[in-house]
């Protein structure tokens, strides 16, 4: 006889659209007035361009970094330091924190390191970076390694360790082995911790490329804040801001993305501490 | 009991939480159980009597202190193929689709996808759930959450079926469908099966017998045989040889 389920039903997980709608429009109205504001501010009262700069000026800023293609190289520097350094440190941060989460001996020994090292604020370390790696590449790759790989070690690892109690139980009751318990159960369980370690990571690898190439740099975004700021030309500074602003908001983007692709199970588990 | 050797068997069987001593916690002591192929048995008593320490020593995911469980006759200490266990709630694997959490068992034994698959299609149909392979556990109710449970207990087609209260985060009315389905299912495939319930109604419904744990520590009060015969409408329930067998029992659980 067929069996057919007559009081289960599907439960469909739905926002009301009209609220999302109304969220996105005063989203949408709070940006432009906030330029608005902005150009208010630089054209009116803040007129010395020194000081400040109203939006359309950074905007023309742009338009010409644009056209004479300066900024391309300079995004280009910037993007391979970030890739290098952020990309190593997911690599590392991911493989170290799924050793901690795995093994008690690798977590007593390293706990205490990464505890002192994640709330101490790293970016301090570039002048040294700077006398063992040099003004070049490798000294921003460092820095950005070195400030973002923490949050993706702790969170790998704190999501290693919370994979529910029940399903480690169901992996032995169908006698999984060790490797089939932690391919099939502990790294997807953590996984979502995983991405929001990258996401807290993220942010932090970014403040290191600007740290680093404002500090001491040849080429790259910051270089060009810094030398702007130095020709007291305060449009270039805030497209520079700008264009790394843009660069954040697009890889969280991203990665929220990814955070639905791979853990749609779990889409509360974006909120950023 | 017949001479052949009891599908699953389990002598003196002691379980005590804590080491040797005064802060030692006995939870079982001397439970014997015969049960043959095929039979349907339902272990009933109040919480804390030791119900489900005993099926998780059955399944083997914690050991006895003392005593044995055989399988066929043969000594069990581990988990294996040989049990499935449908657990209480929410075992699903989040990140799996429905025909993925069923073929589980399957893939850990890793017989190949094609029989996976097809085995596991087979199932969520017997299941009632044709239609939602695709569907994440986060979007199915209760009740059919626990029909994919069952599914992946069956999946590995074991000898003995272990389920441990399946029923009892299911509101009253998906809580009676799931029993007359699992009837259903359960003459179909006619596994054997040891369920564990404190709801003894549910006890009596399905099963061929009811074995009651009490005490401090638990061990079996009663044996009693369900002489109703199946397949059971659950209309069944309110005839007056269940209400009295209900009232039996009732009254050996609060002695």
């Amino acid at each position: 006889m067929a069996m057919v389920a007559t009081t289960d039903r599907v439960i469909t997980a739905s926002k009301a659209p009209t609220a999302r709608q109304l969220a996105f429009r005063r989203a949408f109205i709070s940006i432009v007035l906030g330029i608005v504001a902005w150009e208010f501010i630089g054209r009116f009262v803040l007129t010395s361009n020194i000081l400040f700069a109203p939006f359309s000026d950074v905007v023309l800023a742009l338009w010409r970094s644009v056209a004479t293609g300066e900024l391309w190289i300079h995004l280009w520097v910037s993007a391979v330091e970030f890739s290098i350094g952020f990309g190593g440190a997911i690599i590392v941060g991911v493989a170290v924190g799924v050793l901690m989460g795995r093994f008690k001996v690798v977590f007593d020994y390293l706990d205490p390191w990464v505890s002192i090292l994640y709330s101490s604020p790293l970016v301090a370390l570039m002048p040294f970076y700077l006398l063992l790696f040099g003004v070049g590449l490798l000294s921003k790759v460092a820095i950005v390694y070195t400030v973002s790989i923490f949050p993706i070690l702790m969170n790998t690892c704190s999501g290693i360790r919370s994979t529910d109690r029940n399903l480690l139980e169901v992996a032995r009751s169908f006698s999984c082995s060790e490797m089939q318990t932690f391919t099939k159960i502990q790294i997807p369980s953590a996984l979502p911790f995983i991405i929001t370690g990258i996401r807290l990571g993220l942010g932090r690898a970014l403040t290191g490329v600007v740290v680093g190439e404002l500090f001491a740099s040849q080429a790259g975004v910051g270089y060009l804040i810094a030398t702007a700021g130095q020709s007291f030309d305060a449009a270039t500074v805030l497209m520079g801001v700008l264009i790394f602003t843009l660069a954040g908001l697009a890889l969280m983007t991203v990665l929220s993305w990814a955070g639905g692709y791979f853990a749609p199970w779990r889409a509360s588990m974006d909120s950023d501490r | 009991m017949q001479n052949e050797t009891a599908k699953l068997e389990v002598q003196g069987l002691c379980k005590q939480f804590g080491s040797e001593g005064s802060d030692a916690k006995p939870i079982l002591h001397d439970v014997n159980v015969k049960i043959s192929a095929g039979e349907f048995v339902c272990i009933v008593g109040t919480s804390g009597c030791g119900k489900t320490t005993l099926i998780r020593i059955l399944d083997g995911l914690i050991p006895p202190s003392a005593g044995c469980v055989r399988i066929n006759g043969a000594a069990v200490s581990t988990p294996g193929p040989d049990r499935g266990f449908v657990f209480q709630q929410d075992s699903l694997l989040p990140w799996r689709t429905v025909l993925d959490n069923v073929v589980f068992g399957l893939e850990v034994l890793k017989r190949p996808r094609e029989d996976q698959v097809r085995i596991a299609i087979d199932l969520i149909r017997l299941v009632g759930l044709a239609g939602h392979e695709k569907s994440y556990p986060h979007q199915l109710s209760g009740g059919m959450r626990q029909r994919v449970n069952l599914a992946r207990a069956l999946a590995i087609d074991p000898d003995v079926l272990l389920m441990d209260e399946p029923f009892a985060a299911l509101d009253a009315q998906t809580r009676e469908i799931m029993q007359r389905e699992l009837q259903n299912i359960w003459e179909r495939k006619r596994k054997t099966v040891i369920f564990i319930t404190h709801q003894i109604d549910e006890a009596i419904y399905l099963a061929d017998r009811v074995l009651v744990l009490g005490g401090q520590p638990g061990s079996v009060r009663a044996d009693i045989g369900v002489p109703l015969e199946r397949p059971r409408d659950l209309d069944i329930k309110r005839r007056p040889d269940f209400t009295a067998l209900v009232e039996r029992i009732w009254r050996l659980i609060q002695n």
